[in-house]
């Protein structure tokens, strides 16, 4: 209850910033939570447009009565709420028939309701606000396939209105609409975590944000202290409105360094993550090794998988090889991600660096951050590393993750060969912790669907006496799935 | 009082004998209990390569026309389970009593869309597989029992 009554707060705080941007706002706050957008505006826009505004065209009666048929109401009197529902009420049944494989049915639907969109995008005035209202106003626990419809209908009305606002500025319109609703969708994120990430997929990486709303993103970084499922949002949002001031001129990179230089050191987490994002890449890589020694003095578990991550994704592979090495000393587990983004771009990089590492006989959790990311991402190539690890390797660690990976990925038969000759060493006997990962592996052995192999493994380990507890829970479990009721 | 003293004798051994043992669980329990508990960690599913998914729209508005990106699906995410890690903790000993796989989940963008639409899932999962592990550790008072040594446990 009073999680729904602060969702409607919000709903209420975001009102004056859909007034801003035109002539919902007065219908917004005068009326009703539930919107219902009027097919002229109650009051004008706060700018002028660019061109002609689409509320003073008429409706495009053709399209209307194309769905006349389907028991819409007389196009006269149509607004939002009408379309929207129409809109809602077709593509319910649209995808039931698609699912039901009545393809010409849907086909029809489809286009009924392509037609609808169409009238929702370019004949009612702000359809972009009005479904951000919409969207605010469906509970994130509701995951009935109408309010699933619901949300992506309204996402994608916001995606599209963003990028006409934009469009029109570009071509030479005013940036306030655009500013207006993008401080809408920013008043909107502390809603909740879903509403949070949907509202900041429309915005990151995208030109939207502007300096107008810099101290909007600065306000929700205070706000992300108490909903800490804000900061990873907040921080991509400073980043995105970084790149879009340093594109548009509006700030040198040598400032937004400064600027990040000064939010290196904040208590506030967004800033602080933000800024060393920034800090990795900005001008050319100068300021890294600043960021790496801050990470390590402090030991921040989560910059460091932030970093490795970005590092992994963006910066050269062989000046980002030697980052994940260094990072891998404060989170080794945290840094698998990106160890699996690194090995896809440049697998033989990361080949030689694990016979370098083995034949220096040190580091044994960094090997096995070589061999699961080889192993996974990493082509056949990583998949040769991966079994030469497993015969070769000294380290337990490394072998098993190197038998995980051959359980997942090679034929049935080499992994079992693997499994079974790890269960017969005699080293491994009386081992609880290496038959718990024996169990790990034979999981992943199931799943390629030999379920012969897999009684054969799973006689060797439910013999043995050594076997824990929640490990024989999990391996009954996996019988269960994947061997049919005799084979148990 | 020969016979009244073995009498009694027989009845003190095996109390006696008890007591000790008492004594010798109670002793190395007040001085050896690891004062090691456990605190829980929150699963956690991290998304890498992030790409585009969807139909996306083409905006077509008079002259203005732009195209709009779609949703977006993870190549692939790891999924760490809800597990417990060690911490200090008075009066408490820890024991692992199994593994917990951590899963490398890769996904595939939905094909089937109505509209921009996806239909089920926005991102469908392709495979889930075990490429790392966390210890499965449960947390013990030491007033109920000392650990015990237990061989390849870590």
């Amino acid at each position: 209850m009073a999680r729904r009554q602060s969702r409607e707060r919000r709903r209420v705080a975001a009102l004056p910033l859909l007034a801003a941007g035109g002539g919902v706002a007065a219908c917004l706050l005068l009326g009703s939570l539930r919107l219902v957008v009027p097919q002229q505006p109650a009051s004008p826009p706060a700018a002028p447009r660019a061109g002609k505004p689409d509320a003073a065209r008429p409706v495009h009666r053709a399209a209307l009565s194309a769905t006349a048929g389907e028991g819409l109401a007389d196009p006269g009197s149509l607004e939002f709420g009408e379309l929207f529902e129409r809109l809602v009420a077709l593509s319910v049944r649209g995808i039931a028939a698609r699912k039901a494989g009545e393809e010409s049915e849907a086909a029809r639907l489809e286009a009924l309701a392509e037609k609808v969109l169409d009238l929702l995008r370019n004949r009612v005035p702000e359809s972009d606000s009005a479904a951000l209202h919409e969207l605010t106003g469906i509970l994130s626990e509701d995951h009935t396939e109408r309010s699933r419809v619901c949300r992506a209908l309204c996402l994608g009305l916001l995606r599209f209105g963003l990028a006409r606002r934009l469009a029109r500025f570009e071509h030479g319109g005013s940036r306030r609409a655009l500013d207006d609703l993008v401080h809408a969708l920013l008043a909107c994120l502390p809603q909740d975590e879903r509403i949070a990430a949907e509202l900041s997929g429309l915005l990151i990486g995208a030109r939207y944000l502007g300096i107008v709303h810099e101290q909007a993103i600065l306000d929700l970084a205070l706000t992300a202290t108490e909903d800490g499922f804000l900061v990873p949002h907040v921080v991509r949002l400073l980043e995105t409105l970084w790149r879009n001031l340093e594109a548009s001129g509006a700030r040198s990179s040598t400032e937004l360094a400064s600027l990040a230089l000064l939010f290196q050191h904040d208590t506030n987490p967004s800033k602080r993550l933000a800024a060393m994002r920034h800090l990795l890449t900005a001008e050319g890589g100068r300021f890294r090794e600043l960021v790496l020694q801050e990470i390590l003095e402090k030991r921040d578990h989560s910059a460091a998988a932030e970093l490795a991550a970005l590092a992994a994704s963006t910066i050269a592979p062989a000046d980002s090889l030697p980052i994940l090495e260094r990072l891998s000393a404060i989170d080794s587990q945290a840094m698998t991600g990106a160890f699996m983004v690194l090995s896809s771009r440049a697998p033989k990089l990361l080949a030689e660096a694990y016979e370098r590492s083995l034949a220096d006989g040190t580091r044994p959790s960094y090997r096995a951050q070589l061999v699961t990311g080889l192993g996974f991402q990493g082509g056949a190539a990583g998949l040769d590393v991966a079994r030469t690890a497993f015969a070769n390797d000294p380290s337990t660690e490394v072998r098993t993750r190197a038998m995980l990976v051959i359980s997942a990925r090679c034929d049935t038969a080499e992994g079992e060969r693997a499994l079974t000759s790890v269960l017969e060493d005699r080293g491994t006997a009386g081992d609880s912790t290496r038959l718990g990962s024996v169990v790990s592996a034979l999981e992943n052995l199931a799943q390629r669907g030999d379920p012969n192999a897999t009684a054969r493994v799973a006689a060797l380990l439910r013999g043995n006496p050594a076997l824990l507890p929640g490990d024989r829970t999990r391996l009954r479990a996996i019988l269960d799935r994947s061997l049919p009721d005799t084979g148990r | 009082m020969i016979i009244h003293s073995n009498r009694r004798s027989v009845r003190t051994v095996p109390i006696l004998t008890l007591a000790s043992l008492l004594c010798v669980a109670a002793i190395p329990c007040a001085e050896t209990c690891p004062d090691e508990g456990v605190r829980p960690v929150p699963a956690t599913d991290v998304a890498y390569h992030v790409t585009t998914c969807g139909t996306g729209i083409e905006v077509n508005s008079g002259p203005i026309r732009a195209s709009v990106k779609a949703g977006a699906c993870p190549a692939y995410s790891i999924a760490t389970p809800a597990h417990n890690e060690r911490m200090a903790k008075k009066g408490y000993f820890t024991k692992r009593v199994g593994t917990l796989g951590v899963k490398l989940i890769t996904y595939q963008c939905n094909s089937r869309w109505f509209l921009f639409i996806p239909i089920g899932s926005h991102c469908q999962v392709k495979s889930a597989v075990n490429h790392g592990e966390v210890p499965d550790i449960a947390q013990i008072p030491c007033s109920i029992g000392l650990p015990q040594p237990t061989a390849g446990v870590r």
